[in-house]
């Protein structure tokens, strides 16, 4: 063996020990920056708590309008559920996530309770999903996709989600109201327990008010799209046109211009699934 | 145990990264050659040892035929070893060629014998090995005598190169063979040859007049006779230039059986010539080729079932998605940091196919196949994934209970 031989040895001990620390800094670098944001998690959960406090005060004076508009929590909340379950299946059991995650369900109930109290309130419905689920379990796995795409679809839907296995009084306490068996995955639909896997046709049959809100809001954007597809309406932004009534099959929109507004209305044909103007 | 897999891992990719730095690596004594130059073109005798090869003899025969290649300088020895089909009589038809010896002998149940019982009739410089399943283009041989032009060159070895892959298992033996040519090439700058293939490997007569003639060494003479002479410190040299064409099993089963016998008769060889592992005499074959040859065939039956979780897992929840919600990507720029999950088994994995599919273009490249992204590298690694450990684990298994295999 030559000098050269031994080198060689070396060198490729550096390269392979280079391409190691290069694998292993990046995927620390991923994992530092999850850890990061979980911290983030932490504090804004940590606000929108005392956030869900602070509406149930103001319950007794504000008016409806604002209350209905007021919370933005249910957005927030599908987020932050994502990103937990998520933290959860790489990081196995973190401490950290599995403490964040009761402070998320605690959320979950809270902000439940306060879209109870608003409906009770204001007189109006809310349609709502509460799903518990357990680790073992291999449909929760599928129910959770179908829950999110769900969500997905109908963006109205209030979802929550409470892992059985967290161990938490809270979660427990907040089952035992409903009184089911511990089979999972286990979802409350307005009040009903239904506690086996539920195809995404399945919830849309249970929630049939929601799906055709959906559909109307969507017939509502193309109406829009329509109007602005028009030669003459050339030059029209989209958030200028707004619908303001709508009739059977009669679409009527407010086009703000620059002097003055306009009226105009639309006829949707159900045969065509198009749209004209009303003469 | 997660730490077992970095350092296998580490290995694998030591080795791989070891490979390309060979490859690359110019001869330090390698003399200034030219094309143009003329080499001597020594005496040959080419052993054809066949076994019902009616079909596939004829091609063999006729592209040894058409070698450029001095008609006084080569003779062909077609070995029927035994044959129960209709071997002998189909080639007849070359009986009136100059070249060719036409041999009839009782069959033995091994190819070796074959071999040793042309080698009695041999009385050339130099004497190959053709197998019946494969034939050489018409420069094979002349490409040789460049190599054999050093005195210290006692065996030259072409490139194999798959031949109109026909079936999913013999597009993976293409990509595979590709690697192979790579590897040889650096095996060959590292002086670390250890396999002297059926497929066209020509020797000087002097190397069977040394050190006697081919074993049964479990059915693996052709690697067993390269070891002998790696420890007598004999030069095998590698001709990229010269092609030879194979066909490899065609269906999972036969290429399993095949491959059993040759990772079993690989480790009963190094049994045997266990002499040769770390030691700072045999240089890289002592000190890396073989050991890691050897820690390949055991750590691939532990990382290979593991790429297949790392592929399988993910598809199955996916699999499962598409199942309940229907698929309906909504791929969007904006990757969230958060949802990127990856780990390090798994970025190490992806360097070494990275690697492999460097690899294969290296190969082609040697023989002067440009193509890059062909089907033949995905089938591959379907085979190296699925079956091969299941010849790995067979064949380990056998080696460990002395079981023989079948030769065909």
């Amino acid at each position: 063996m030559k000098r050269t031989d031994y080198q060689k040895y070396l060198v490729v001990l550096l390269i392979t020990m280079g391409v190691f620390f290069v694998v292993f800094t990046l995927v620390n670098t991923i994992n530092n920056r999850r850890i990061a944001s979980i911290e983030d998690l932490q504090q804004s959960i940590t606000a929108d708590l005392i956030a869900t406090e602070t509406q149930f005060d103001l319950l007794k004076t504000a008016p409806c309008e604002v209350l209905e508009k007021g919370s933005v929590l249910s957005r927030e909340l599908g987020e932050f559920g994502q990103k937990l379950e998520f933290a959860q299946s790489q990081g196995a059991d973190d401490p950290d996530v599995q403490q964040l995650k009761k402070y998320y369900s605690l959320l979950q109930v809270k902000d439940y309770l306060l879209m109870q109290e608003i409906a009770d309130k204001c007189g109006t419905h809310i349609d709502a999903i509460l799903y518990f689920y357990a680790t073992e379990c291999e449909d929760c796995i599928k129910q959770g996709y179908v829950l999110t795409e769900f969500k997905k679809r109908y963006p109205e839907i209030r979802i929550y989600s409470f892992d059985t296995d967290l161990d938490f009084s809270v979660i427990d306490t907040f089952a035992g109201l409903y009184d089911f068996d511990a089979v999972y995955p286990t979802l409350i639909i307005n009040n009903k327990v239904y506690q086996s896997f539920q195809t995404l046709d399945n919830l849309e049959a249970l929630l049939p008010e929601i799906v055709a809100a959906q559909v109307l809001q969507d017939r509502i954007d193309e109406g829009r799209n329509y109007i602005l597809s028009l030669p003459e309406y050339d030059g029209v932004q989209s958030k200028d046109i707004e619908n303001t009534n709508v009739m059977s099959e009669v679409y009527t929109y407010t086009i703000s211009g620059s002097d003055t507004d306009m009226v105009l209305r639309l006829v949707f044909d159900p045969v065509t699934n198009e749209f004209s103007l009303d003469e | 145990m997660e730490y077992v897999f970095y350092v296998f891992l580490f290995i694998s990719l030591y080795f791989q990264i070891f490979l390309l730095v060979s490859f690359f690596e110019k001869k330090v004594d390698g003399s200034s050659d030219t094309d143009t130059k003329e080499y001597d073109l020594l005496t040959t005798t080419i052993i054809v040892p066949c076994y019902n090869e009616e079909s596939t003899v004829v091609r063999t025969i006729n592209s040894l035929l058409a070698l450029d290649y001095p008609k006084d300088k080569l003779i062909i020895m077609i070995i029927d070893d035994g044959s129960t089909d209709t071997t002998w009589q189909v080639i007849q038809q070359f009986v009136n060629d100059p070249r060719i010896r036409l041999y009839q002998k009782q069959n033995e149940g091994s190819k070796f014998a074959a071999l040793n019982y042309a080698l009695d009739h041999v009385n050339t410089e130099l004497v190959g090995v053709l197998d019946a399943d494969s034939w050489v283009e018409p420069q094979a041989l002349k490409n040789y005598m460049e190599f054999f032009a050093d005195p210290e060159v006692m065996a030259t070895i072409p490139s194999m190169v798959i031949a109109d892959p026909d079936s999913p298992m013999r597009r993976a033996q293409k990509a595979e063979y590709d690697i192979g040519l790579f590897a040889r090439k650096s095996f060959a700058n590292l002086n670390s040859i250890y396999i002297t293939p059926g497929p066209f490997s020509v020797f000087r007569k002097y190397v069977f007049d040394t050190l006697g003639p081919y074993q049964e060494a479990h059915h693996t003479e052709d690697a067993e006779i390269a070891l002998r002479m790696q420890v007598h410190g004999y030069k095998i040299a590698y001709s990229d230039n010269s092609i030879v064409y194979t066909v490899g099993p065609k269906t999972t089963k036969p290429l399993i059986k095949q491959r059993v016998r040759w990772t079993y008769g690989f480790l009963k060889n190094m049994f045997d010539y266990r002499g040769l592992l770390f030691k700072k005499r045999y240089q890289h074959l002592g000190l890396i080729v073989l050991p890691v040859g050897i820690f390949r065939i055991f750590i691939s039956v532990i990382l290979f079932p593991l790429s297949v979780w790392l592929l399988f897992v993910p598809l199955w929840k996916w699999y499962q998605k598409v199942s309940v919600v229907g698929w309906n990507p909504t791929w969007s720029w904006n990757v969230d940091w958060f949802f990127v999950g990856v780990s390090q088994v798994q970025l190490l994995a992806v360097v070494g196919v990275f690697i492999s599919i460097m690899t294969i273009w290296i190969g082609r490249e040697l023989v002067g196949d440009r193509r890059k992204f062909t089907i033949d590298i995905f089938y591959m690694f379907f085979m190296y994934t699925f079956i091969a450990p299941l010849w790995l684990l067979q064949s380990t298994y056998n080696a460990l209970v002395s079981r023989k295999g079948t030769w065909r």
